[in-house]
């Protein structure tokens, strides 16, 4: 058909937007196409992995022996018998040794040779950042192991040390596993029970059938921990989930931008072409005929976009798959291509953008053709808001760009979209930084007033060692769906090492029963209000009534005297089960259950944002990249629909500088409105990720935008307009004034 | 001499084929006075009138407008030459469509050094009660008084016309004629007019018969015609 070159010609004649939709395109099918097929990929491997090396359901701690066969016969369960220790081997750094599993939780060889005695497997992470090669010798508790090879565990999938440290160090922390008989000879080593239930249904109940049964008999729960709620494996799930919500949400925006921007650019095209759609019509072809050659715009733009997106996304899977395993060790799958997904990205923009183009070019049809013959001029119509707009007062200048913005709602409200979801992408990485960085300023430096928090085993009485500060604590469980769990703290009345505010920044000093802001948030809770809790170690109901809110986000806390707790656990009240102290100390291993540093805590929280860079780079570059698209082909639709104006200004007598400054600045008002509406849009959306986020998370993370990013991101916008209107200009030299002398625009 | 033109020639090139557009003009036009040139289509008009106004320029010989050599003048004087000196009415009007009546004349008093008062202006093309209105919902008749308006509001020394009734009714075209001769009369605006339209040629002082890029015939109006007389 002849009229399909006239398509190629249109669009190679006006080739940056029909570009611009078809990178738009090609960058949400590849964002698409990789985050979803990635996360899909790494919950089949999370599920094989989970089959395939045992993962338990729960992990005890127990003070006795648990009689296995009993056990296995009673609950219809699996059980291994575990063990896990801490060892220091260099300076400060912590290798986390488990005994070899071969029912549960067993590990997966990744590189080297199966374990044998007198052999160690390490982490792979690990063994890399502290230089050891597989042969190596590693040497603990003064046994010497051969480094056989490395390992993956199913039940600590992501190696953090623990949930208060949440980021990864592997050159400081690391895990190992030895043979059961090699394990029994390092010392200090906590035994426990890595339990799999048989029948997977109704877990809940199960556990606490397993629990109350524990109970009775006297045996005390020292730990209960349900394996996938362990932040080792719950962080893992909740990533992997994120990344599917986001291989929707980011994706669909930008298609969504692009619709718009088609369905601009076809209504534009039409309008142009109505002289020639008038006389094809008159001279006897057909609305469908017609359509199918307008509809081959769409299946270029959207059919090149699309595919260009969906295969630059296959490539991207691989190493998007691959760098996920190595934040997340498991053992690699094969990567499945899911065909559903592929043909989705291939053809969900070609249908959206074909649906866009028929809406526009049947509202055109409605016009007779004697009347498009005479070049359409219905939209030179006033609209209702220009109509009522009086601007009398403003300058002429400001006048005309804001007679502008309301003329072509449509274009307008397409840059406004477009800078939303620009600043959305900008902002995002920066939110998190910012949110952290006020996580760790305002709520742990401003709370935490000590360097090491160090609890024991057993309870102590009497006063605590000189110049620390004693307290107390109970591990609290609510009766209610998710089990949420807090810690309730008995502190001195005159602590001065947990400093608390209330709401309005008063000073609260712990003689009252305190909830910290993410607990109350989190269990929609006010002062005054009333909670029933179990105690987790004796399985005991108590309740409390809530007197303060604390304005802090350094944890999910209950706040209370001491000796008010200890009078609510029948334990004397000078009982004390740990101390604050502001220099490091040393206790006898047996007599430490947990050690806390605030400097490591601090130190997790900084090596975080430092990772969030290369994150916060690449989604600026992106960003900027869709910004300037965005805005120049927005600038490039108003100097094509403003040619005639242009060009009377010229012959008027404007100056170059002058045009540039109506014409161009005149979506200024535009970009500033669409930063300013981004900016809350997504620390809301931030907010929500982080609600998501808490229950994998030790504490709720307030997102929070610092104002000098604000204002970064700002200033980043603006010179994406100013080189967007830079690079428009050589569009508005080319226009002759010959164009005002030929043709009126009224 | 307000328009003094000498031996004005004027050729496009497209491709290999040269057309030559003006032949050696040579025309002559009192301050204050109202020309027009007459000619079929393709005889020249609009290339001498675009060259007048500073639009274009000439091959070679030479166009003065109050003393101004417009045909030596760089890019940047002739902007200045068309914002300070000259205003120009269009056929099809030319207004913006997304500003009011009063803002498209701003359009132009805002670049002028000591535009006129625009109630005055508008008082005097007679669409004063219209300044809030958009161009669409005018009809073609008040449309032009704008665009005059547009045009006399910087109080511009020379008024080009391009077909100024060309695409408007009888009657409506009479009244805009009218109203250019208000003007003239008013603020002393030499005007500059091409049009078709043989009739109008009576009330102009001066009338040049335009034909393939030459001047054919020449006339002068003793007493020209006023605008509410003519007919055709």
């Amino acid at each position: 058909m002849i009229l399909i070159k006239k398509v190629l010609r249109t669009i190679w004649t006006d080739k940056a937007p029909y570009l611009g939709s078809m990178f738009l395109i090609a960058f949400s099918c590849m964002l698409m196409v990789m985050m979803n097929l990635v996360s899909k990929n790494l919950n089949n491997t999370y599920s094989a992995y989970k089959s395939n090396h045992v993962m338990s359901d729960v992990e005890v701690y127990l003070d006795t022996e648990l009689d296995m066969a009993d056990m296995k016969k009673r609950f219809n369960v699996k059980i291994e018998q575990s063990g896990v220790t801490d060892y220091s081997s260099k300076d400060g750094q912590i290798l986390r040794i488990f005994s070899f599993n071969t029912q549960i939780n067993t590990p997966a060889v990744s590189s080297g040779k199966k374990l044998e005695s007198g052999e160690i497997l390490l982490d792979k992470l690990y063994a890399k950042k502290n230089g050891y090669e597989i042969g190596d010798i590693v040497q603990i508790a003064g046994k010497k192991y051969k480094y056989a090879g490395d390992m993956t565990l199913p039940n600590y999938i992501y190696v953090a040390k623990s949930k208060d440290e949440v980021i990864r160090d592997p050159k400081n922390f690391g895990l190992a596993v030895v043979d059961k008989d090699d394990f029994e000879s390092i010392p200090n080593a906590t035994p426990f029970y890595a339990i799999k239930f048989n029948n997977s249904n109704n877990l809940k109940a199960q556990e606490t059938a397993m629990k109350g049964y524990l109970r009775e008999k006297g045996t005390k729960i020292i730990k209960w921990e349900n394996t996938e709620k362990n932040y080792s494996v719950s962080y893992v799930l909740v990533k992997i989930n994120l990344m599917g919500k986001l291989s929707i949400v980011a994706p669909s925006m930008i298609l969504l931008l692009t619709c718009v921007l088609t369905g601009i650019l076809m209504w534009r095209l039409l309008n142009r072409e109505s002289v020639i759609i008038g006389t094809l019509y008159a001279q006897g072809y057909r609305k469908k005929e017609l359509m199918r050659h307008y509809l081959v715009f769409p299946l270029i733009v959207a059919g090149m976009g699309a595919m260009i997106g969906t295969i630059a996304g296959v490539f991207m899977i691989n190493f998007l798959y691959n760098f996920m395993l190595t934040t997340f060790p498991m053992p690699k799958e094969p990567i499945v291509y899911d065909l559903g997904i592929l043909m989705f990205s291939l053809l969900l923009p070609v249908v959206i953008l074909c649906v866009s183009t028929i809406i526009v070019v049947n509202r055109m049809f409605k016009i007779r053709p004697s009347q498009l013959m005479k070049g359409n001029k219905k939209n030179d119509k006033a609209n209702f808001i220009e109509r009522k707009l009086r601007l009398d007062k403003f300058k002429f200048v400001t006048k005309f760009q804001i007679r502008e913005q309301v003329r072509s709602l449509s274009r307008t409200i397409f840059l406004l979209f477009g800078i939303i979801v620009a600043t959305m992408f900008l902002q995002y990485g920066l939110t998190m930084k910012s949110s952290v960085d006020y996580l760790l300023n305002e709520g742990i430096s401003k709370l935490y007033h000590l360097k090491y928090e160090y609890v024991f085993n057993e309870y102590k009485r009497g006063a605590p060692p000189k110049g620390t500060e004693q307290f107390n604590t109970m591990y609290a469980i609510m009766d209610d769906e998710a089990e949420t769990n807090f810690y309730i703290t008995g502190l001195p009345k005159n602590s001065t090492r947990i400093l608390l505010n209330d709401l309005k920044g008063n000073k609260l000093t712990p003689d009252k029963v305190i909830i910290t802001t993410p607990l109350a948030k989190k269990m929609g809770l006010t002062i005054g209000d009333t909670i029933r809790f179990y105690n987790f170690e004796d399985g005991k109901k108590y309740s409390i009534t809530i007197e303060e809110i604390a304005d802090t986000y350094g944890g999910e806390f209950i706040f209370m005297p001491l000796s008010e707790l200890n009078a609510m656990l029948d334990l004397p009240s000078d009982t004390y089960i740990g101390i604050f102290s502001d220099v490091e100390m040393t206790f006898a291993k047996k007599e430490i259950k947990t050690t806390k540093s605030m400097d490591a805590i601090k130190a997790g929280f900084h090596s975080l944002i430092d990772q969030m860079g290369i994150m916060i780079y690449s989604l600026t570059i992106s960003a900027f990249v869709i910004g300037l698209v965005i805005i120049y082909l927005v600038t490039g639709l108003v100097v094509d629909e403003h040619k005639g104006t242009i060009s009377l200004f010229k012959v008027l007598g404007y100056k170059k500088k002058e045009i540039n400054k109506l014409i161009l600045n005149s979506n200024i008002f535009t970009v500033i409105i669409g930063y300013i509406l981004g900016v809350p849009l997504l620390v809301g959306s931030v907010d929500v990720m982080y609600q998501a986020l808490a229950e994998s998370l030790p504490m709720v993370i307030p997102a929070k935008l610092n104002i000098w990013y604000i204002l970064l991101g700002f200033v980043i916008v603006m010179l994406t307009f100013e080189l967007a209107k830079l690079m428009s200009r050589k569009k508005i030299n080319r226009i002759a004034m010959s164009d005002a002398l030929k043709s009126g625009t009224e | 001499m307000f328009i003094h033109i000498l031996n004005l020639k004027k050729s496009y090139q497209s491709g290999v084929v040269t057309t030559e557009v003006l032949k050696g003009i040579e025309m002559k036009l009192e301050k204050g006075g109202i020309g027009v040139i007459l000619g079929p289509s393709g005889s020249g008009k609009s290339t001498l009138m675009n060259i007048i106004g500073g639009i274009d320029r000439g091959d070679s010989g030479s166009v003065v407008v109050d003393g101004i050599e417009v045909n030596q003048l760089d890019d940047n004087k002739l902007t200045t030459y068309r914002r300070e000196q000259i205003g120009f009415v269009f056929q099809f009007y030319n207004l913006v469509p997304s500003l009011t009546v009063s803002e498209n004349i701003e359009v132009v008093s805002h670049i002028s050094h000591s535009p006129l008062n625009m109630d005055e202006v508008l008082e005097a093309v007679g669409i004063k009660d219209k300044k809030h209105r958009f161009p669409r919902e005018l009809s073609g008749g008040e449309q032009q008084r704008v665009s005059i308006a547009r045009a006399i509001i910087k109080n511009p020394k020379l008024l080009l016309c391009d077909e100024p009734t060309g695409a408007l009714d009888y009657s409506t075209s009479r009244s805009i004629l009218q109203l250019l001769q208000q003007v003239n009369e008013k603020y002393g605006t030499t005007i500059l007019m091409i049009t078709h339209n043989t009739a109008i040629a009576a009330m102009a002082d001066r009338v040049f018969k335009l034909r393939s890029g030459e001047i054919v015939a020449e006339s002068v109006n003793q007493i020209p015609v006023p605008a509410e007389r003519i007919e055709w």
